[in-house]
């Protein structure tokens, strides 16, 4: 369904984040984007959802299919009328409207004719949001604004959902429930899903698919088992070590090996 | 400024020295002796326009500060320059001698911009915009009812010790000093712990509470120190033209010079000298062309002196904040770098 | 206590004034998160634009009143397409400075086509005037203007609250790149406030002629209307409606009461120091909106 075909982004013209990326999601598929920081994971997004405009970003090389068509020189509200919502990092709620409103501006997309069955659908995945429905939404705590920006996004009646880190500081507990809650709209909704994780062993365990970013390349790319059975995500991303070997002052040295996916 | 590849500071005082190459003491020099060498061979017209530059320079470091380094804008600049250059005319008048009125005018101003900047402990951003704005026209209120602001207060040249100040020669040498010993002051306030409190305070001031910084305390200062700056200019445009009068004080001036910070690139002394210069000259331009085209167009000749520098400055400006809202400094350090890595875009 | 009436009945009218034209203050800083400091050039300009289709080219009262109209429309919707598109998440000093040199722009351009003098449009209203409670004199104009100003704004109040379009607003007031994001067209929504603000100006501007003949000095009323907005609260448009008459009657009865206290100009400088005073105590304005502020 959505398609990147050698992306290059570049920012003020000068500087090349993001160097000939291609990467596929399928449709109901969940992938998963990881990555350290810095990356070029969240440009990825932006270059997808077409919000990189704002920042003097610009997709220079390469396109960005989606159904076949290319979008990387639409406006944002062109590729969300398409179909592709973004989720965006830190929890960017409309911190002045209350939280119906916020929900509401979801569905600006679309004909009042659903609005009222889509917000019942959103209270419904999301319980807690509809607690707080008339409060403002700057002073919900940051599970709950995570929670009211993924319903904003899905009042759109997306096809496919980015996701940028939806866990970023958020409890493990809350971070399971959001997850859970994602995976439950994926098999509902048959919404395919992007997820650009830190925390690379949820996002594992949700997505089929998963990608490795480094310095604005692919590094590695497989099915989500494979990936989590890797010595390095093992090492790197997972945290996972062999537990009780001993380990030699070599093996400390983490960055050489690092390199080698350059 | 100007550092050639390969050379770092390898201390934090070589980091933070004022002047850290041997071309920036070129520089400094040239620049000193076009300064200082300039009442020789310029003509008065010229002259005219240096004087009132150095004047402009002055107040525009204090809004450089106040504005550029510490984030609170300020719309009441030119009311603070009038609150100066009034207790300086007063205090000239009783006699009081040259480098204590400087010092009153400075305080002046810096009093009358700790207390209307109050309200900055409180808000922030358009408010605070227009906080100042209403403290311009309080301030002019008041000038004008308890000091006799419509008729102004005529100066005498002010002397020290026994020198008069008499000539636009020997005003310019004042201007020019006090500019230079100004622009020294500034620096280094930029450039020490209080400097870089401002700054933390103009990029988040709820953040730089939790670093410590006492943003109240901070805060005040800057409008002080801003707005001495203020008075210091506003007494010297009032010793170079003889007369204080809220009518040089306008609100206009003021747009200009937030203008000129803008178009200096915000946070940077040089910056204060570069906007300056080319506000002013795009403002003079004005002042030549309109006479000219006057004669063109006769029938709107009665209007046109006046009307033509405000056209120019305000057009310039319009069309320098659209093609770069942030200032020639940042057009300049995303040039160095493409030069830096030019054939490689990575 | 008749003398009170009366300034208090000729102070709420002229605050209806400051209320028309802070409108388009609260519109703009509503959905693009912009204080347009022009406002008030732009009020005068289209009052000059309306003075010179009536009374230099002769055009019907009607027709030049409509033109004007249109002709606020088309400088709404120039500034939108020519200038906002550099300053959307530029820092708040270029919006300022740029909107004031725009302001200013305006002024030297009203200065050459129109030069200083005091230009008088035609009547819009017959002339007479109604007593109210028996004692507060209202001329006809200024009572149309009352009601003008409240029809307009409780209009605007019911579309913003209750229309897809308003709400779109709002979303974008709060954050444009999320707006876009969403899938709100924010090109649409800023031309579109951009274009009502500037037509509310020129009505603002026709209406003035008839109480304060035309001159661009008249522009400072901006400012003015800026204080009722920031008192009212930027984001409210409820505050204006409340502010708007309240800072009229407080600034007449400062310039009857005060004036012989301080010896004059009290008028003028009532609503800066009731700015001020407000600011310290709700740094927000009475009716706006508290600025949530996470690190």
């Amino acid at each position: 369904m959505l398609k990147l075909v050698n992306v290059e982004v570049r920012y003020h013209e000068v500087i090349l984040v993001i160097r000939g990326v291609s990467l596929e999601v399928r449709k109901g598929q969940i992938v998963s984007l990881l990555g350290a920081n810095g990356a070029g994971k969240t440009s990825i997004l932006k270059s997808i959802s077409g919000i990189l405009r704002p920042e003097d970003g610009r997709v220079t090389d390469g396109s960005v299919e989606f159904k076949g068509q290319p979008i990387h020189n639409l406006e944002p509200y062109e590729i969300a009328e398409l179909g592709i919502l973004q989720v965006m990092e830190g929890r960017r709620i409309f911190e002045h409207l209350t939280v119906e409103e916020n929900l509401l501006t979801g569905a600006i997309l679309h004909g009042n004719g659903r609005t009222k069955e889509d917000l019942e659908k959103i209270y419904r995945y999301f319980p807690k949001v509809l607690l707080h429905r008339k409060r403002i939404g700057g002073y919900l705590s940051g599970g709950e604004q995570q929670m009211v920006v993924i319903g904003r996004a899905l009042m759109g009646r997306p096809e496919l959902l980015l996701l940028d880190e939806p866990s970023l500081g958020l409890s493990p507990l809350l971070m399971k429930e959001i997850f859970s809650i994602l995976g439950e709209v994926n098999r509902d909704e048959g919404i395919s899903m992007l997820i650009v994780e830190q925390n690379a062993k949820i996002a594992l365990d949700l997505s089929k698919h998963g990608y490795v970013l480094e310095n604005g390349r692919i590094v590695m790319d497989s099915p989500s088992d494979k990936l989590k059975d890797n010595e390095d995500i093992k090492e790197f991303y997972l945290g996972l070590s062999e537990l009780g070997k001993r380990r030699s002052y070599r093996d400390f040295k983490h960055y050489s090996r690092r390199k080698r996916w350059l | 400024m100007w550092r050639p590849s390969g050379i770092f500071s390898v201390t934090y005082r070589k980091e933070i020295a004022f002047i850290q190459t041997p071309f920036q003491w070129v520089m400094l020099f040239l620049a000193l002796l076009f300064g200082f060498s300039l009442p020789f061979y310029a003509s008065l017209e010229i002259l005219d326009f240096f004087i009132k530059a150095w004047i402009t320079v002055t107040a525009v470091l204090g809004l450089t500060l106040l504005t550029g380094n510490c984030g609170q804008i300020s719309l009441g600049h030119t009311g603070f320059m009038a609150v100066g250059a009034f207790a300086g005319a007063i205090s000239l008048a009783k006699g009081i001698p040259l480098p204590f009125v400087i010092i009153i005018s400075g305080l002046a101003g810096g009093a009358a911009g700790m207390i209307f900047g109050l309200p900055a402990l409180r808000i922030k951003g358009f408010y605070l915009a227009f906080a100042t704005l209403a403290a311009y026209y309080i301030i002019q209120f008041a000038l004008i009812h308890y000091f006799g602001g419509e008729v102004g207060h005529s100066v005498p040249p002010p002397t020290v010790l026994g020198f008069t100040f008499d000539s636009d020669l020997r005003i310019y040498y004042l201007i020019a000093t006090t500019c230079f010993i100004m622009t020294y002051a500034a620096k280094n306030i930029t450039r020490c712990k209080w400097g870089r409190a401002f700054v933390a305070i103009r990029d988040h001031d709820i953040a730089a509470n939790t670093l410590g910084v006492n943003v109240y305390f901070y805060k005040l200062m800057a409008f002080f120190i801003g707005c001495f700056y203020a008075g210091v200019a506003g007494l010297l445009l009032t010793v170079y033209m003889g007369w204080a009068s809220v009518d040089h004080y306008s609100l206009s001036n003021c747009i200009w010079y937030l203008g000129m910070i803008i178009v200096g690139g915000m946070n940077s002394i040089s910056g204060a000298y570069m906007g300056a210069f080319f506000i002013l000259g795009i403002e003079e331009a004005g002042n030549i062309i309109a006479p000219t085209l006057a004669e063109i167009f006769p029938k709107l000749a009665g209007s046109m002196i006046g009307a033509i520098p405000i056209l120019f400055v305000g057009l310039a400006l319009m069309i320098f904040i659209m093609l770069e809202p942030r200032g020639l400094v940042h057009r300049w350090e995303i040039m160095k770098t493409s030069v830096r890595i030019f054939p490689f875009h990575h | 206590m008749e003398k009170i009436l009366n300034y208090v009945m000729v102070g709420l009218a002229n605050g209806c004034i400051y209320s028309l034209v802070a409108i388009g203050f609260v519109l703009i800083y509503k959905s693009s998160g912009i204080l347009n400091f022009a406002q008030g050039s732009i009020v005068i300009l289209s009052a000059y634009v309306f003075y010179s289709f009536s009374m230099q080219f002769g055009i019907p009262l009607l027709v030049s009143i409509a033109m004007a109209l249109v002709f606020g429309a088309f400088l709404g919707f120039c500034i939108e397409r020519f200038m906002l598109d550099r300053l959307i998440g530029q820092p708040i000093l270029a919006v300022i400075i740029l909107t004031l040199a725009f302001s200013e722009f305006l002024k030297g351009t009203m200065y050459l086509g129109w030069g200083t003098d005091i230009l008088n449009a035609p009547p819009l209203f017959p002339k007479g005037e109604i007593s109210l409670f028996g004692a507060g004199h209202l001329d006809y104009s200024r009572l149309a203007f009352l009601i003008i100003t409240f029809i307009l704004i409780s209009g605007f109040a019911l579309f913003y609250n209750k229309t897809k379009t308003g709400l779109s607003m709002k979303a974008t007031a709060d954050d444009t790149v999320v707006a876009g994001s969403v899938g709100i067209r924010v090109r649409k929504v800023f031309a579109l406030t951009w274009i009502i603000s500037c037509v509310t100006a020129a009505a603002g501007g026709i209406l003035l002629t008839n109480i304060m003949g035309v001159n661009y000095q008249v522009g400072e009323i901006g400012y003015k209307a800026m204080a009722v907005a920031l008192v009212g609260g930027l984001e409210s448009l409820p505050g204006i409606i409340v502010i708007g008459p309240l800072m009229g009657i407080v600034e007449f009865l400062a310039a009857a009461y005060l004036d012989p206290l301080v010896g004059g100009g009290m008028r003028d400088l009532a609503p800066f120091i009731i700015l001020l005073i407000v600011l310290i105590i709700r740094p927000y304005g009475i009716f706006g909106w508290k600025r949530i502020e996470r690190i």
